[in-house]
């Protein structure tokens, strides 16, 4: 039996002084990790966290957040990473969902945190600091790196099985509260164990660490990289906005995997951020989160044919990917889709109809998961998780989970995927639930209807944010002053980046809201103005 | 010439335009506040391309050098030069 921490112990018994952890001139050794680690969960369990219990981490991406991990884990409590960059409002909806018996927070987020506390005034949580102390209005720290560095740095046994769970990641929920899918140690074992077999990683890997700490994406990064006894090289939040800062990443860093979603391929490809031959280390390049647009994959394969191509796919209910496909050569045309291949060792992936039986190859039907990477559930939410992991039709003692994705077998088995049957949407790697964004909207006073649709655009964003919208009576709110209410508890990521403002939304003739006639509308928009959607090329000239 | 009253006017312009963006102030941080991504920021630098007729080259992609209108406005007067 394993848990996530085991491939951080075993590194620093047989090789302590190799490196974990790499950011900017920060860096950390498997010794130094797992020192670190045990002390803080020594400190947790001290201040009374107890087997089970949740900790919230208010800490940017940086070495410390992964102490911070490792620590939670060493202490059997589960960790629920917080990101930073969200409104507060939402992120209180996560904590206290959460309930957690601690708080772990570092300086660039103790704003944030001070901002959450005082949305519920009697909340008794204790929060403490990975560095110097902090405190703001509503919160002092218990303790600070300072008491950290002062426990014991033995082992501490674990009480956990691999059963437990290691940390619960939120994601947007259609009624406007995220949920949390509770994620057990085992679901990440088994994938990491198939993915480092899979792609060969070996101690000499420098792996990079793109996606943000609460996308289940990054824990293959952080635990595949720790159980092979590689170098992790975390990429900081800022440098995404620079293509050619990203590039100059890899290029410094030696990176030997990339793994990233979709549209900082697309961004980097636009800008023209890396040329023929470069990145020499580079062995694998993967994706995962949504569509990679074949024409950006091709560009990356022509100019890295040194590399390897693998698209990954899964949901975060099934854990980081259930399915792989590695690219046999470069696509011989833009138009040809990149399947999401065929699902990893202990993974199924099912394509069924609505009497939950299978469709013939070729036919589209709902796309299933069953395996060892489904998710326990909701975070204390019974009624969701019934209604998405429903018991196997096969074996009825096993569950399937429905993905709300729509998809297609074909004759020579590999899967392709073919859209939402639902109203989430992918941008920019981020799962959006329209819904969630419909229900702040609705919550202005000067919104009388709204409506929230996805547009594909061709542009490098994936899937475009539009939203149609009728002021209340007398109301006259122009889309800048919307947004920049919504912003108060949207993560920016969720905020329309295209906008109308009509007297009375379409209705269908069943009075509903004509979602389709709103979506042909941003439609030819975006062909009227092709400065839109062809801004990425024009700007990467 | 930094902080040219007209060309930081046009820029908070462009972000309405463009982003439906209301800028705070000239000094705000646009990072740190979000009101940047990297989405925003390729229209952001196609819309200061065309309405400015500079060319801004990837090279010169610097974070600091999108922090605040005012910044992206004495990138724009450079680029002029």
């Amino acid at each position: 039996m394993t848990l996530l921490q085991d491939y951080v112990t075993r590194q620093a018994e047989t090789r302590p002084d190799a490196v974990a952890v790499v950011m900017g001139e920060e860096r950390l050794t498997y010794g130094e990790l797992e020192e670190a680690g045990s002390r803080l969960a020594r400190l947790l369990r001290e201040t009374g966290c107890a087997r089970g219990d949740r900790v919230c981490l208010f800490v940017p991406k940086c070495p410390a957040a992964i102490v911070a991990e490792l620590g939670v884990l060493k202490a059997d409590c589960a960790y629920v990473p917080i990101d930073i960059a969200s409104p507060a409002p939402r992120v209180e909806m996560i904590v206290e969902s959460s309930d957690p018996a601690l708080i772990l927070a570092t300086a660039p987020a103790a704003k944030l945190l001070d901002d959450v506390l005082a949305l519920r005034p009697g909340r008794q949580v204790p929060v403490g600091s990975l560095e110097e102390p902090l405190s703001g209005e509503h919160f002092v720290t218990a303790f600070s790196g300072k008491d950290i560095d002062s426990q014991s740095a033995g082992l501490i046994p674990a009480e956990n099985s691999a059963e437990d769970a290691a940390h619960i990641l939120f994601t947007s929920g259609s009624t406007g509260t995220p949920k949390g899918v509770v994620i057990k140690h085992e679901n990440v074992v088994t994938f990491v164990e198939w993915a480092t077999g899979f792609f060969g990683t070996k101690e000499s890997d420098r792996v990079s660490g793109h996606p943000p700490l609460h996308f289940d994406l990054s824990t293959f990064d952080i635990y595949g990289t720790f159980l092979a006894g590689a170098e992790l090289h975390l990429v900081p939040a800022a440098a995404n906005l620079m293509p050619n800062k990203l590039a100059e990443l890899i290029r410094s860093s030696e990176l030997t995997q990339w793994f990233a979603v979709p549209s900082t391929f697309t961004y980097m490809a636009k800008f023209e951020a890396f040329e023929h031959g470069d990145f020499p280390s580079l062995e694998r390049v993967i994706w995962c989160g949504e569509v990679l647009p074949t024409p950006i994959l091709m560009h990356w394969m022509e100019r890295l044919p040194h590399a390897s191509f693998t698209n990954l796919y899964g949901p975060t209910e099934a854990t980081i990917a259930s399915s792989y496909y590695t690219m046999p050569e470069i696509p011989a045309s833009e138009t040809e889709p990149v399947p999401i291949g065929v699902a990893c060792t202990g993974e199924e992936l099912l394509v069924l109809d609505e009497k939950l039986q299978p469709v013939p190859p070729g036919e589209i039907g709902d796309l299933y998961i069953a395996g060892v990477g489904l998710s326990p559930g909701y975070w204390r939410d019974e009624e969701k998780t019934a209604a998405a992991f429903i018991p196997d039709p096969r074996n009825p003692g096993e569950r399937i989970y429905r993905t709300g994705d729509l998809a297609k077998v074909r004759e020579d088995g590999l899967v392709d995927f073919l859209g939402r049957a639902d109203s989430q949407i992918k941008s920019r790697g981020y799962r959006i639930e329209l819904g969630e964004i419909e229900t702040a909207l609705n919550a202005l006073d000067d919104i009388r209807e709204c409506a929230v649709v996805g547009v594909e655009t061709g542009g490098f964003e994936g899937t475009a944010i539009c939203c149609a919208y009728a002021p209340a009576n007398g109301a006259s709110v122009a889309p800048p002053a919307i947004r920049e209410q919504i912003a108060k508890t949207l993560p920016s990521y969720m905020l329309p980046a295209r906008w109308v403002v009509m007297d009375a939304l379409p209705k269908n003739v069943n009075g509903k809201i004509d979602r389709r006639s709103i979506r042909e509308h941003f439609e030819a928009e975006a062909t009227a103005e092709p400065s839109r959607q062809t801004a990425a090329d024009t700007a990467g000239r | 010439m930094a902080g040219d009253p007209g060309v930081s006017e046009r820029v908070q312009q462009l972000f309405l335009e463009t982003l439906n963006v209301q800028v705070p102030s000239e000094e705000a941080d646009l990072i740190e506040s979000g009101l940047i991504d990297s989405l925003a920021l390729v229209e952001l630098l196609f819309a200061i391309e065309r309405e400015f007729s500079v060319s801004l080259p990837l090279d010169d992609l610097e974070i600091e050098n999108f922090r605040s209108v005012n910044r992206i406005s004495e990138v724009i007067v450079g680029a002029q030069a």
